[in-house]
């Protein structure tokens, strides 16, 4: 079934249930309409601008010519916006699903449902927002923006869920020269929660916690904010400072679990 | 494709689990066949060398036992049991 690209336009979420394959190829699909949407903003503009130039010079010559151009001019500029506004934000969070997904692969049944909701907002949910008197006309927002959510089952049995959370920090101010700036650093937050079955995996939960947590390893951006495990549930949370380590981090945190998880099972066998 | 070839070999990311294809040509796993042992011996882990093994002392340190701790075949085919899961249950999309 093909993304519905209204709701997505609309409100920016993707949801659904479905297999590895086509998350993948849905996540492709939203890769080719952003590219596709933002061709058309580029060609509406630029015809804007020559429709522009046209206009003014004819209208100054021959008025009932240029007037309509300029009219013309004004609609190319109305669908450039709407295209703009259109068009599905946040490419590094489609490729972060398709690299989920693509690991999920190896270790999934091919025909296992996984749910998954994605937002592709860019804007967050306000937290504070307050002058920054560092620089002129300087101010500070803080926001935060749950965009992934993401179950399934792996071969194992395990229930794997997982989410991110991005905190946004905008900075605006205007600069020496008078112009206008912004800046933004992001901090995401993974947890990943494995329920996993006791028969299998015995008791991990017995492990001291001060030693089964050097059996992680992430990347130097990310840092392990707790780790809790009790009979049948494990559930990890990383902080990861670097957007381009978030795949990453997230890959490293599935096999750090899975190391506990192996020794929990082979000593349980033993 | 050989209908009653039963590959031998663990495959796997996270954990190891019996290869389901029913030929290695063209698997991306054990390349052909020339890769005995596909779950152990892959490159896209990161810095996680040697995932398949344990340290015997922080294995001692840590659950009190430290010899023999390595995944055998049977434990990986032991491990799936819910292999048919999705194509048993006629919800399952």
């Amino acid at each position: 079934m093909p993304i519905n690209v209204s709701e997505l336009t609309k409100t920016g979420i993707y949801q659904t249930k479905a297999t590895i394959e086509i998350i993948a190829r849905d996540m492709d699909e939203i890769d080719a309409l952003r590219v596709s949407r933002r061709k058309q903003k580029n060609q509406f503009f630029t015809l804007a601008a020559i429709a522009f130039v046209a206009g003014a010079v004819l209208t100054a010559v021959t008025p009932w010519i240029g007037v309509p151009i300029l009219i013309i001019f004004g609609g190319l500029v109305y669908a450039g916006t709407m295209a703009h506004r259109s068009t599905p934000e946040g490419p590094d969070r489609t490729n972060l699903v398709k690299g989920l997904v693509t690991k999920l692969a190896n270790d999934a049944h091919p025909r296992a449902p996984v749910s998954v909701w994605i937002s592709l907002d860019q804007k967050g949910n306000t937290i504070s927002e307050k002058p920054w008197p560092v620089k002129k006309k300087g101010k500070e927002r803080r926001a935060t923006c749950d965009w992934l959510r993401m179950e399934t089952t792996l071969l194992d049995g395990t229930e794997l869920s997982q989410t991110i959370t991005d905190f946004f920090r905008d900075r605006t101010y205007t600069n020496p020269r008078g112009k206008f700036k912004k800046k933004r650093r992001i901090t995401a937050v993974v947890v990943q929660k494995y329920g996993f079955p006791p028969e299998i995996y015995g008791d991990p939960a017995r492990f001291p916690d001060e030693e089964i947590g050097k059996l992680i390893h992430l990347p130097p951006s990310a840092t392990l904010r707790g780790l809790r495990l009790t009979d049948k549930t494990l559930t990890a949370k990383v902080q990861v400072k670097s957007g381009s380590d978030l795949l990453q981090s997230c890959t490293m945190l599935s096999l750090g679990v899975y190391r506990i998880f192996n020794l929990a099972r082979l000593v349980a066998q033993r | 494709m050989n209908p009653g070839f039963k590959c031998p070999r663990r495959v796997g990311f996270l954990f190891p689990h019996p290869c389901d294809r029913m030929t290695p040509e063209g698997c991306p796993d054990c390349r052909n066949g020339q890769i005995a042992d596909p779950y152990r011996t892959r490159l896209d882990r990161g810095t996680y060398v040697d995932y398949d093994d344990y340290d015997p002392a922080y294995v001692d340190r840590v659950a009190g036992t430290g010899a023999g701790m390595r995944f055998t075949q049977a434990d990986g085919e032991k491990l799936v049991k819910p292999r048919n899961r999705f194509e048993e249950d006629p919800a399952a999309s």
